[in-house]
């Protein structure tokens, strides 16, 4: 989603009517979403809550990150971790409009986190922010103790999830970086197809059942940059090996023999030993 | 680098094993605060088996420890160069004395020890060590401080011991050396 800083006084100014049509037009909105949560508390009604608000969240983030630059990590976290606390508050107002209710007291903590940080670092900011409270009139539904703690648990497994994807995605570009990978060699040593790499590098998410893969390569990657300078470490790899009869580093790395490469560098740089 | 006299080999006929007086070279990673330590050698090498007994590896001539280090890096290989400064090695100038070294230098000694006189030539890499770990274990039990062998980094064994040898001593059997200078990578090796 592309958000300018037109996006931004709506965001941290706009009443509540200005932020329901902004949610509208970005089709933020899934009528129903989360109704199922009032009536049939669930780790699988909580968890559709939370995707329906997940793409408001970093909807959110983007937002306060054009107010503050360097703010949409910490944003997205903070918006994940407090869900529940929306949720156990005045902002939900019935059992059809969950989904939204959240979206408004998303947009007050955002307003929240900004203040506060314009507050702490002295910065003077273009945006002020202003306080958004929920309706003093009484609610006709409130979300149980245990549908709460439900919330909590699945906005808790979203953000982690997606951080351990952000995490992936680093360590993939610190492995292509510090080997100096072309695609194929990347789909070589991780075995899956030049495809695949592309999609990666394009921003698509990398399946867990990669990760175990990229663990590996990356360990290995920080193991050999400690001994080898990070400039001459991509050459290091391509050299034919006489101690691996003629292999180089990648093709032993390829056919999971790093271990035996690594023991033969730990003994020459971190042992005692004689020719 | 300052010069230093070599050291001394005195060979004793009675116990059939050589006696060292002199200077002592020895390389350890420049990061490494712990210099007379030999915990490093628990990774094994020509004459321990991995996770088994340490050893304090040395060179009697600098030239013997720098050839050292450059076959180190040809067997691999690699270039000095190309290693983070933390890792290059820096060299130690020791002072000791002691006695009752196994030996694994001339060619009696080597064929006392099963070895042939051509020793190191065919012993040059790793497969080798099945042959010289089983040594090593024999000369650990019985009384010796450790044994003085030809270093299979230079090529001529006829010129006098102290050009080519290596020490290697188990650290509880004599008296620890005196470190006379620690001397930075590349004020060594390309010296």
């Amino acid at each position: 989603m592309e958000i300018t800083t037109a996006d931004v006084p709506v965001i941290l100014q706009g009443s509540v009517g200005t932020l329901e049509r902004w949610l509208d037009v970005r089709s933020l909105l899934r009528p129903g979403a989360g109704a199922d949560l009032v009536g049939n508390p669930s780790l699988a009604t909580a968890s559709d809550l939370v995707a329906s608000a997940d793409p408001i969240i970093h909807a959110f983030s983007l937002v306060a990150a054009k107010a503050t630059p360097g703010l949409e990590l910490s944003v997205g976290a903070a918006l994940h971790m407090d869900l529940a606390a929306i949720c156990a508050s005045g902002w939900i107002r019935s059992a059809g409009s969950v989904q939204r209710d959240v979206a408004f007291g998303l947009v007050a903590r955002v307003r929240e986190i900004l203040s506060s940080q314009a507050n702490v670092s002295g910065v003077v900011t273009r945006y002020e922010s202003f306080t958004l409270h929920p309706s003093a009139e009484p609610q006709t539904v409130q979300l149980s103790d245990i549908a709460v703690a439900y919330v909590g648990a699945a906005a808790l497994d979203q953000w982690s999830t997606e951080y351990a994807e952000r995490d992936y995605q680093l360590k993939l570009e610190r492995i292509k970086t510090g080997f100096r990978l072309r695609v194929s060699e990347l789909a070589k040593l991780l075995g899956v197809t030049r495809e695949a790499v592309r999609q990666w590098n394009a921003g698509a998410g990398i399946s867990p059942d990669r990760w175990g893969e990229i663990d590996r390569l990356h360990d290995l990657v920080t193991q050999l940059q400690r001994y080898f300078r990070p400039e001459a470490l991509p050459g290091q790899v391509r050299r034919k090996l006489r101690a691996f009869d003629g292999m180089t580093g990648l093709e032993l790395i390829a056919t999971g023999r790093e271990a035996e490469l690594l023991l033969r560098y730990r003994r020459i740089f971190e042992g005692d030993i004689t020719q | 680098m300052a010069a230093y006299e070599p050291g001394v080999f005195t060979y004793n006929a009675t116990t059939s094993d050589y006696s060292f007086s002199g200077v002592l070279y020895r390389h350890i990673p420049a990061y490494s605060d712990e210099p007379l330590t030999a915990r490093f050698s628990i990774v094994g090498g020509r004459w321990n088996q991995p996770n088994s007994y340490l050893l304090f590896h040395t060179y009697s001539s600098v030239q013997t420890a720098q050839l050292a280090l450059t076959n180190q890096a040809n067997a691999v290989p690699f270039d000095w160069e190309a290693v983070n400064p933390e890792y290059q090695k820096d060299l130690l100038v020791l002072r000791l004395t002691v006695n009752h070294l196994a030996d694994l230098a001339t060619s009696g000694g080597l064929q006392n020890y099963g070895l042939p006189i051509e020793y190191p030539i065919g012993f040059e890499e790793e497969d080798a060590w099945t042959t010289t770990r089983p040594i090593g274990q024999r000369v650990l039990s019985s009384a010796a401080a450790g044994l003085v062998t030809r270093s299979a980094s230079v090529s001529q064994w006829t010129s006098p011991m102290v050009d080519w040898a290596e020490v290697v001593l188990f650290p509880d059997r004599s008296d620890p050396p005196l470190l006379l200078e620690r001397i930075p990578f590349r004020d060594w090796y390309y010296a």
